[in-house]
C-alpha cells in the first residue's frame, strides 16, 4: 500500500482522532436559562483499518457524540478528525460528500434511523442516489447484495421498514451501510434494544461482514463484556474524557480506572445473574 | 375502500342524527320563545298569541315537533324561520356562501402564509428570523380576536383606507365584473386581516414544531450522514414525515370554515351567518338556530373526512380498518 520506501513498517491508521472536543448549548426554558454541555472534551484515539475499536462508557458520558462528530453529523468544535489523510472536522457539508461513503454509521434505534414512509428498496438506494452512484438496475443490484450481505431476502426490498421486527430492521440500517462498501463503520450501539438470541446473530453477522470485507469498526457500547469478544482494542470514556485505552486482552484482565471496573462489574452482573459463577 | 367510505358515511348520518336530536331540545328547553316580545304589548290578546303559537305548532308535544322538522329537513328547507317567514335552506343559502367566500379566502391565506414561515423558522431553528416569528405568534395568540377586530376596525375607520360593513359598496350593480370583484375583495379586506391575523399563528407554530421534531429525528441524521442535504433533506425527507400533523390541523380548519369566522362577521358587518344566527338566537328563532349548528357539526364530519383521505394518500402505514392503525 505505502509506495514511500522510507516509511516506517506500520502504515498509518485508518482513522486517527486527536483532542476531539464538542459542547452542546442545552435550550433554556422559562424558568432554567441555557446551559453548556460539555459533552466531549479532549478525546484522541485511532483505529486500524480492518480492526475494531470498542468504544465503551455509561450513558450521558458522550459515546454518541463522538460518534456523530465522525460520521460528521455534527461539527466538533475542536480537534481533527483524520481520515485517509484528510482532517474531516474541518471540511464543510458540501466538501465532505465524496468522503462520506468511507464512513456509514448504524444506530442504537434501527425503527427511527430510517424513513418510515420509504420501503426497505428506497432506504438502501438512496445514499446510491446522493452520490450519484450507477444506472438504476445497477442501483437495484447492489441493493439486492446488500440486502444479502445483512441476510436479508431480497424479494423484501418492496416492503416498508415498519414491517421489519427489531432485528431485521437493524439488518436494514446495515445493508443501508455497506450499500456504499465503506472502510469504516461506526457502530452506535447497535445491539441494545435487541432480545438476547438477536444480538448473538447480529453480532455474529458483524463479525462475518468484517471478515469478508475488512472493515474497521468503531464499535460503541456500555457493555464490556460484549466488546471483550467483538473489539481488537477497547477505550473507555468517562464524563467526555477518554480514561483508559489498550488491547481488549489487557483492559478486561486488568483494568486500571475505576470506571473500567465498575463497567466490567456492571456487564458481568447483566451476563451473569444471581452471583453465578464468581 | 369502499366499506370504509360507507361506514363512514353511516357513523357521519348517526352523529347528525345525534346532533339534530341534542340541538332540538336544547334549544325547545331554552327559556323564552319567538312570541315573547309580543306577549308583552298589551294591544295584542292572549288568544291571538296562542292562536299564533299553535299555527307554528310551537304548542304541539316535543316529540311530533321533531318529526315535522325532520320532515321539512327531508324536503330540504331545513325547518321554517318564524321570523322571516320563510323555509330555513332559502334564508341560509346566501349568508351561507359569503361566509364560506370568507372562511376560504381567510383559511388558504393563512395557510399560503403559515407553511413557509414554519419550514423557515424550523429549517434555521434558533436564528434571528425563527426567534422574530416566534415571538410574533406568541404575542398574536395571547391576543384576544375580538381586541384585534376592534383595533383594526377602529384603525380602518379613521384611516378611511378600507371600507366597513356589508360586502358592496352603493352602485355595485353598475360596475363591470373586475370591478364587482375589487368591490368585494375590498369589503373582504378587514374580516380576511382579522381572520389571518387570528389563524395563522396557532398553524405557524404547530407546523413548525412538527418539521422541527422531524429534523431533530434519527432518520433525518442518518440521511445527513450519507451526505443527504439542502433541499432535497427538506422536501424529500423532512416535510413528508411532518405532513401528518399538518393534514389534521388543515382538516380541523376546514372543519371551521363555516363556524371559525362568525365573531368577526358580526364585529366587522360581512354578512354572512355570524349576523343572522345572532339575530336568530336572540329572537329565538329557533330552527334558524338549529340548522347553523346543523352546518357546523357537517364541516367538521368534511373536514375529519377530509383530512383522514388526505393521511391515508399520504401515508400508506394507515391502513382502513386495521386495529393498529394511527
Ligand atoms: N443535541 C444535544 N443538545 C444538548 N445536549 C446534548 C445533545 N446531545 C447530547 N447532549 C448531552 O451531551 C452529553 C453526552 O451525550 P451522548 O453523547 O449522547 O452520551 P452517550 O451516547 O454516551 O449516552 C449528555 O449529557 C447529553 O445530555
Ligand atoms: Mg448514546
Amino acid at each position: 500500500m505505502n509506495s514511500q520506501p522510507s516509511a516506517p513498517a506500520t502504515p498509518p491508521p485508518l482513522l486517527r482522532v486527536q483532542e476531539l472536543a464538542k459542547t452542546y448549548i442545552r435550550r433554556g426554558s422559562f424558568t432554567q436559562p441555557g446551559a453548556r454541555v460539555q459533552a466531549v472534551k479532549g478525546v484522541s484515539f485511532s483505529i486500524e483499518a480492518g480492526s475494531t475499536l470498542g468504544l465503551a462508557g455509561s450513558s450521558g458520558c458522550g459515546k454518541s457524540t463522538v460518534a456523530r462528530c465522525i460520521g460528521r453529523i455534527e461539527r466538533p468544535d475542536e480537534g481533527k478528525i483524520l481520515f485517509d489523510g484528510h482532517n474531516l472536522a474541518a471540511l464543510s457539508f458540501r466538501e465532505l460528500r465524496p468522503f462520506r461513503p468511507a464512513i456509514q454509521m448504524v444506530f442504537q434505534d434501527a425503527a427511527t434511523a430510517m424513513n418510515p414512509s420509504f420501503s426497505a428498496a428506497d432506504i438502501i438506494a438512496e445514499p446510491l442516489l446522493i452520490q450519484g452512484i450507477g444506472t438504476a438496475e445497477e442501483r437495484a443490484g447492489r441493493v439486492r447484495q446488500a440486502m444479502q450481505e445483512a441476510g436479508l431476502p431480497a424479494e423484501w426490498s418492496g416492503r416498508a421498514a415498519h414491517d421489519f421486527s427489531g432485528g431485521q430492521r437493524q439488518r436494514l440500517t446495515l445493508a443501508r451501510a455497506l450499500v456504499l462498501k465503506p472502510k469504516l463503520l461506526v457502530l452506535d450501539e447497535p445491539l441494545t434494544g435487541l432480545d438476547v438470541s438477536t444480538r448473538a446473530q447480529i453480532a455474529n453477522l458483524l463479525l462475518a461482514v468484517q471478515a469478508a470485507h475488512g472493515i474497521a469498526y468503531l464499535f460503541i457500547s456500555h457493555d464490556l463484556f460484549l466488546l471483550g469478544h467483538l473489539a481488537d482494542r477497547i477505550a473507555v470514556m468517562s464524563e467526555g474524557q477518554l480514561v483508559e485505552e489498550g488491547p481488549t486482552s489487557q483492559i478486561m484482565a486488568r483494568p486500571q480506572h475505576a470506571e473500567t471496573r465498575k463497567l466490567l462489574a456492571a456487564s458481568g452482573r447483566q451476563l451473569a445473574p444471581a452471583g453465578a459463577g464468581r | 375502500m369502499k366499506s370504509y367510505v360507507a361506514r363512514r358515511l353511516a357513523r357521519a348520518v348517526l352523529l347528525l342524527f345525534a346532533v339534530s336530536v341534542l340541538c332540538f331540545l336544547l334549544t325547545r328547553l331554552a327559556p323564552g320563545s319567538f312570541f315573547d316580545e309580543i306577549r308583552l304589548n298589551p294591544q295584542i290578546s292572549p288568544q291571538t298569541i296562542a292562536a299564533l303559537q299553535a299555527r307554528y305548532g310551537l304548542d304541539e308535544p316535543l316529540p311530533l315537533r321533531y318529526g315535522r322538522w325532520a320532515r321539512s329537513v327531508a324536503r330540504g328547507d331545513f325547518g321554517f324561520s318564524i321570523a322571516y317567514n320563510t323555509p330555513v335552506a332559502q334564508l341560509m343559502w346566501a349568508p351561507a356562501k359569503h361566509t364560506l367566500l370568507l372562511g376560504g379566502v381567510a383559511m388558504l391565506l393563512c395557510w399560503l402564509i403559515s407553511i413557509p414561515l414554519a419550514v423557515w423558522s424550523a429549517a434555521y431553528e434558533r436564528s434571528w428570523f425563527d426567534r422574530g416569528v416566534s415571538a410574533l405568534t406568541s404575542l398574536f395568540i395571547s391576543i384576544p380576536e375580538i381586541v384585534l377586530a376592534l383595533a383594526l376596525l377602529a384603525f380602518a375607520m379613521r384611516s378611511h383606507a378600507l371600507p366597513v360593513g356589508g360586502m358592496t359598496s352603493v352602485g355595485f350593480d353598475e360596475l363591470t365584473a373586475w370591478g364587482k370583484a375589487v368591490d368585494i375583495a375590498r369589503h373582504m379586506l378587514a374580516p380576511v386581516v382579522i381572520l389571518v391575523l387570528v389563524g395563522t399563528p396557532v398553524i405557524v407554530r404547530h407546523l413548525r414544531a412538527s418539521v422541527a421534531e422531524v429534523l431533530h429525528a434519527p432518520f433525518v441524521e442518518a440521511a445527513r450522514g450519507c451526505g443527504i442535504g439542502g433541499a432535497r433533506l427538506l422536501f424529500r425527507h423532512v416535510l413528508p414525515a411532518a405532513a401528518n400533523p399538518a393534514i389534521s390541523l388543515f382538516g380541523l380548519s376546514l372543519a371551521a370554515l363555516l363556524s371559525g369566522s362568525l365573531l368577526v362577521e358580526v364585529v366587522t358587518g360581512w354578512p354572512g351567518l355570524g349576523p343572522l344566527i345572532l339575530d336568530a338566537t336572540l329572537a329565538r328563532d329557533l330552527d334558524v338556530v338549529v340548522a347553523a349548528a346543523m352546518l357546523g357539526a357537517a364541516m367538521m364530519i368534511v373536514g375529519n373526512f377530509a383530512a383522514d383521505l388526505l393521511l391515508l394518500a399520504a401515508d400508506p402505514r394507515i391502513r382502513t380498518g386495521s386495529p393498529d392503525a394511527g
